[in-house]
């Protein structure tokens, strides 16, 4: 079997995260405490994958909960799954006070740490039979998730060069006012870097997206961190439904990477998901844990690493979302949230190419899909995929690249038995589009504009990295031009000449080398 | 009767040689002994009603009549005999009266006997033993006189008008026993078929015809009587059950010849008076006769021999369809015993002669498809041919359940003997009720516990690599094992079974119920060097499903899904080391853009074997859900089996591309290329081609990491690796796009790989 291990760092990651694993023990009929339904024994769902079994039967997940702060983690600790984690597995800063928004400082925590997560990782690596890799789940904009992530990517493929690294990366909302968390574009500069760098895929959980959808698709007026976090945790366990219940292809992370990934540095992928719903339970939560002005707990702008699901945030979104040329009152009535619909095959799949459905705030309608996975989970007949596939190629739904075949896959997947859900068919898409150059894009114009001010960059001097140069900056700077502009130029049919011309640029385009801890063999 | 025939023979013997006066009476004079014996024996039945003071005074005067014809000694003999005869318990008072009062004109009248006489003095005629070749050459369009003859004018003797009558009727009565008479005779030299009319004592033409219709019947019964006579070694019970019939309806025929003669003794009895009498069993007889001659080679057996019957039973007249259909239900009763004892229990009746149409050829290898089969001649006329095999399944479904799946329970508890009878309507009823139920026993014994589906489902997971996990590490398994065995010559197989426990556990297929897991079997493949393959061992009663000629496709299937899997896998690692190589620091521009290169191609690659994979897996599913539909719409072992049969059909055409088995329609010259299965030998070549590619990228990796001078050469010999799957590609796409004008499968691929935008010409 393949085993694959959760690393959640920082408070944004450890939150998706504890989300995440809420939702597969639920799939996998695991009670909160790790003990296994006396039902879910004889399910043909490999738990394995995600959990291995303690002595006492009790199913624990493979996974490291890292924070420099402790609040996120006590959370869980004191939530009713903290008998679910190995308490080993869980490291929290001893100074306690977080990373400060601070990329630098996560990543030089982190690296003073550097011995106690090495043998917290190894230790959970050999717990393996046969390791394929890891999940790394964290926010690319605060201090934690990115310093921290980006110190741990890069320790990954130093320790475990043979192990795939993917991530599931939220990423933060630009459009909104920057002004407490000001220097979101140089941690994302920065672990951007590490990204593209270091790991081998990277699940864009685009915040802007998320509130988005939560706004207009759930019509939740006032989205919470839990109901973004709903639609996270439903992504991530989606995503790794061909893994968890093994059917005829994609069964292994490396193969269902290597799908989706044609050449290796465009491996940042998006996802869209329907039907989406949330449950009443979730919306109850969400709304009651909702404060009218600030999140319980969060600290003081500045002080620590923001959260990114914010009510700022989403009243930010509604905002950017609600287009100026669209009146309210022109739009139909909502439907009421959560309303049942007929799912079909077709249905899912032609939803899936619509840009509402779509968790990236990019427009999908430019550019074109570089590879395609749809997951599609449910009672389905198998025989319905191809009159689909014709559908969707007849309505011309989705372009491709036009410089080589782009890998269209559909799976078709099982669905836990134990979770109830109101729809027959629901539908995952990972697709690698080339719209997430404007992501890219949207970033780096958010770094130009305080790094030609060198605005916000004592902080950084004050850490070793910075304390000579702020090359470090110019460099991940680079490394994100050249992702954008390989994506863009994935676009034309002269992407195959692309970047060939020039290698004189000597660790230029091409060169991914640059990482701190690139190998030498 | 209470005595043995051989001991009655003796005592007939013993009586005829005192009363003859002789030391050995001779055979033809026992044997007459007999016939007369059993006419005046059948008579017995319908005679039982007169008083025995009656009989005991017709022998009273039997006994006075014999006295004033032959003196005191005669009559004293005529009473020994009595009470040796009656002492002996052989016969009736009045049959042991009749005999030897036969016998005693035998032996005293010489002119009365004289008939007898000739018959002593000639011998054979009257044998049973009469040779057949002899009856076979009479003329059998000439039925009336075949073989007859008038003899001299009985008027030459100087008797009454009276008197000549009399003797010509008791000639008739003679005649109608198959004995010549002193002016009806037989002839045996056939020439004379038709007896002269001035030969007779009477020249009238009414007279002729008459003798002439006595005569037939005689002929008609001789025939009769001979069938009932030859027997062979090899009989069956059918023909055994006919002659007895053939025997039953003859004996009415005594009964009456009897009566007639005591008529003629006592009464009287004219010619005329004669033919009234005969109208009736002439008519009877020539039907008898006709089925005889219908029924007379000894090569029809069983169901042919009521087969042959039934022919004549399709007759518009009521009587002959009576009488036909009587024999009929005689000669079907053993038939009949063992569609029973078959239909209710499975089991065959011992059958020496092969009658049963349903035989047993004792092969063992495919218990369900071989053991069995249906003899069609032996197929009674009175089932029809659908009844006939549903008969068949219903007892081989019997038998399957008690051999291969341990029940033993009869089709029905309890059966009425009704509906076993010949003519009855229900036989069919019988049978289909019998025929459903035994067919759902089965179906639910094979499906709920014996799991076929469960069976089907882990063929399809690990023998077709339909379970993704299970394939990836069993491919490696055993390609590692076989490697290994390479190396260490002599080596077993231990490898590669560790391999498949290993893939087993670690994969889903471990989650196939226990039963499954167990019957998968390592296979060395000798061939192209040393290879492993997968084997079920479908256990009985499995493995009338999964027979011989299913489990080879199945592992012919192995090998195929296996190299596609195999490349699957490389062209994964391929993304690896590509993937890995980018992170390697100093690379010469040259080596970069060789990987980028390689990581374009790769992707080509990749996206036409994930295509090929999905449209499988489409296949698969597509198939599994036909099956699935027709096993539970299955009526019988039959249909399950012809379902997977269509299910194994489906894999190989839309999943393996392998040559249609099928006649191309007429008027379309086939296609060669595609009739040869080149669709798949091409994919085999584009998969090769990939995975060749694979080993390139992996060496050439390894070279330009390690800054070897040779990644250069690599780098152009990825080149060519590329040039030449494409090449491969554009022809497996075109073969395709051929195809795909009337190969519905081959025109989903080729959707599919127009959809991901693989060039298809």
């Amino acid at each position: 079997m393949k085993e694959i291990i959760t690393l959640c760092v920082g408070q944004c990651g450890n939150q998706i995260g504890s989300e995440f694993w809420k939702q597969i023990t639920a799939e996998h009929g695991i009670r909160p405490n790790g003990v296994p339904e006396d039902f879910a024994l004889e399910g043909d769902d490999r738990k394995d994958v995600f959990f291995y079994e303690a002595d006492d039967a009790r199913f624990v997940p493979r996974a490291l909960l890292l924070d420099l702060e402790p609040r996120v983690v006590n959370n869980i600790q004191n939530s009713q799954h903290r008998d679910l984690f190995n308490p080993e597995n869980i490291f929290v800063s001893k100074e306690g006070g977080g990373a400060g928004n601070n990329w630098a400082s996560g990543h030089r925590q982190a690296e003073e740490n550097a011995e106690l997560l090495a043998d917290m990782l190894d230790r959970e690596a050999d717990n393996s039979d046969s390791l394929e890799g890891f999940v790394l789940t964290h926010s690319i904009a605060g201090g934690t998730g990115s310093g921290m992530g980006s110190y741990i990517l890069e320790h990954l493929n130093d320790h475990f060069p043979k192990k795939l690294v993917s991530t599931y990366s939220v990423f933060p909302n630009w459009e909104e006012d920057q002004s407490d968390v000001v220097v979101q574009p140089y941690n994302s500069i920065l672990t951007l870097k590490r990204l593209a760098v270091n790991a081998d895929c990277v699940v864009v959980l685009d915040n802007t997206a998320l509130n988005r959808i939560a706004v207009d698709r759930l019509r939740i007026p006032n989205p919470s961190v839990h109901h973004v976090n709903s639609l996270v945790s439903t992504v991530m366990a989606a995503s790794t439904t061909t893994l968890r219940y093994p059917g005829y292809t994609n069964n292994d992370l490396v193969g269902l990477v290597a799908s989706l990934v044609p050449t290796p540095r465009c491996h940042f992928l998006m996802t869209g998901y329907t039907p989406l719903t949330i449950s009443a339970d979730e919306l109850a939560r969400g709304d009651a844990s909702k404060p009218p002005t600030q999140l319980p707990g969060s600290e003081p702008a500045g002080k620590d690493e923001r959260m990114v699901h914010t009510c700022d945030a989403i009243a930010a979104t509604r905002a950017q979302t609600r287009l100026p040329t669209q009146d309210p009152r022109e739009r139909p009535p909502p439907p009421p949230a959560g309303a049942v619909r007929k799912t079909s095959v077709l249905d899912v799949m032609r939803r899936l190419t619509q840009a509402k459905n779509i968790m990236v705030s990019a427009n999908t309608r430019k550019g074109c899909y570089l590879s395609l996975l749809n997951i599609i989970q449910g009672d389905v007949d198998p025989t319905q995929v191809h009159k689909a596939l014709q559908r969707v190629r007849e309505r011309r739904l989705v372009s491709f690249i036009p410089w080589g075949p782009a890998t269209f896959n559909v799976a078709l997947s099982r669905k836990s038995p134990y979770v109830e859900t109101k729809h027959k068919v629901s539908g995952l898409l990972l697709a690698n589009h080339t719209c997430v150059s404007q992501l890219f894009a949207k970033t780096l114009t958010a770094y130009d504009r305080i790094r030609k001010r060198n605005a916000f960059v004592e902080n950084y001097r004050r850490e070793p990295m910075f304390a000579d140069s702020l090359d470090e900056f110019d460099d991940s700077r680079d490394v994100v031009q050249s992702l954008r502009d390989e994506y863009i130029a994935a676009e034309s049919p002269d992407y195959v000449e692309w970047g060939v011309g020039e290698e004189d640029d000597a660790g230029g385009l091409l060169d991914d080398g640059g990482g701190a801890f690139a190998s030498d063999a | 009767m209470a005595i043995a025939p051989e001991d009655m023979l003796e005592q007939l013997n013993k009586l005829a040689a005192s009363v003859m006066g002789v030391r050995d009476a001779p055979e033809p004079v026992v044997a007459l002994c007999c016939r007369v014996l059993g006419s005046t024996l059948a008579t017995r039945a319908p005679r039982r009603d007169s008083s025995s003071t009656q009989r005991l005074r017709d022998v009273d005067a039997l006994r006075t009549k014999v006295e004033k014809a032959k003196g005191a000694r005669a009559a004293l003999r005529f009473d020994e005999l009595r009470t040796q005869l009656r002492d002996a318990d052989a016969l009736s008072v009045r049959g042991a009266d009749g005999l030897v009062e036969l016998l005693g004109l035998v032996s005293g009248d010489a002119q009365t006997a004289a008939p007898f006489a000739s018959v002593c003095r000639t011998g054979g005629g009257f044998s049973r033993e009469t040779p057949l070749e002899e009856e076979t050459e009479t003329p059998k369009k000439d039925w009336g006189l075949a073989g007859w003859r008038a003899g001299p004018p009985p008027s030459k003797t100087g008797l009454d008008v009276v008197e000549e009558e009399r003797l010509l009727v008791r000639d008739c009565l003679y005649a109608l026993q198959g004995i010549d008479g002193r002016y009806v005779s037989r002839d045996r030299s056939l020439d004379d078929t038709v007896p002269s009319v001035d030969r007779l004592v009477a020249p009238k033409l009414s007279t002729v015809d008459g003798v002439r219709e006595v005569c037939e019947l005689g002929w008609l019964y001789e025939r009769c009587d001979r069938f009932c006579a030859s027997t062979s070694t090899n009989e069956g019970r059918c023909r055994g059950a006919l002659r007895a019939a053939v025997r039953d309806e003859l004996s009415d025929y005594y009964r009456l010849v009897a009566v007639l003669e005591a008529q003629l003794r006592d009464e009287g009895l004219s010619l005329r008076r004669l033919l009234v009498w005969l109208v009736e069993p002439l008519e009877r007889l020539r039907l008898l006769a006709n089925a005889c001659d219908a029924c007379a080679p000894q090569d029809l057996q069983g169901g042919a021999l009521c087969a042959s019957l039934a022919r004549l039973a399709t007759h518009g007249d009521d009587r002959v369809r009576d009488l036909v259909e009587g024999l009929l239900a005689k000669t079907s009763e053993p038939v009949l015993a063992a569609i029973r004892r078959w239909v209710c229990s499975g089991k065959l009746l011992p059958d020496p002669a092969g009658e049963f149409f349903v035989q047993e050829t004792g092969d063992e290898d495919d218990f369900w498809a071989a053991r069995f089969c249906l003899r069609p001649r032996m197929v009674p006329a009175f089932l029809s041919e659908d009844v006939a095999s549903k008969i068949l399944v219903v007892g081989k479904t019997l038998t399957f359940l008690r051999r291969c799946c341990g029940d033993d329970r009869p089709a029905f508890a309890s059966v009425s003997d009704e509906a076993f009878a010949y003519g009855s309507l229900n036989l069919e009823k019988v049978v289909e009720e019998a025929y459903e139920r035994t067919n759902q026993r089965v179906l639910k014994a094979l499906k709920e516990d014996f799991r076929l589906l469960d069976h089907l489902k882990a063929l399809e997971s690990c023998v077709l690599l339909a379970q993704g996990d299970f394939a990836l590490q069993l491919v490696d398994g055993f390609d590692a094992a076989a490697q290994k065995r390479r190396g260490a010559f002599g080596s077993s197989g231990a490898d590669a079974v560790a391999a498949l426990d290993r893939a087993v556990r670690n994969s889903n297929a471990c989650r196939l119920f226990e039963g499954a897991v167990q019957r998968l079997k390592v296979v060395v493949l000798e061939g192209d060097g040393v290879s492993f393959g997968l084997d079920y061992d479908a256990q009985p009663p499995i493995d009338a499903v999964v027979d011989a000629g299913a489990r080879e496709f199945y592992g012919r299937a192995f090998s195929a899904l296996r190299s596609r899997r195999r490349v699957e896998a490389r062209l994964t690692d391929a993304w690896r080391s590509l993937a890995l190589a980018r992170r390697v620091r100093g690379l010469g521009a040259p080596e970069r853009k060789a990987l980028r290169k390689a990581a374009l191609a790769r992707n080509e690659m990749a996206t036409l074997s994930a295509t090929v994979s999905a449209h499988v897996a489409d296949a698969f599913a597509g198939a599994w859900k036909r099956l699935d539909q027709d096993v539970s719409k299955a009526d019988g072992l039959d249909a399950v089996r012809r379902a997977h049969r269509s299910y194994l059909d489906a894999i190989a055409s839309d999943a393996l591309f392998a040559p249609r088995s099928g006649i191309p329609e007429e008027g379309v010259p086939p296609d060669e290329d595609l009739a040869a299965g080149a669709l798949a030998t091409h994919l085999e070549a584009v998969l090769q081609a990939a995975q060749r590619f694979c080993a390139l990228v992996d060496a050439f990796v390894a070279d330009a990491v390690a800054g070897d001078s040779r990644a250069q050469t690599l780098a152009a010999r990825l080149d060519d690796s590329t040039a030449h799957f494409r090449a491969a590609a554009r022809r497996f796409t075109r073969l395709l796009k051929r195809a795909s004008e009337d190969e519905p499968e081959a025109t989903k691929l080729a959707f599919r790989l127009e959809v991901v935008g693989q060039a298809v010409e």
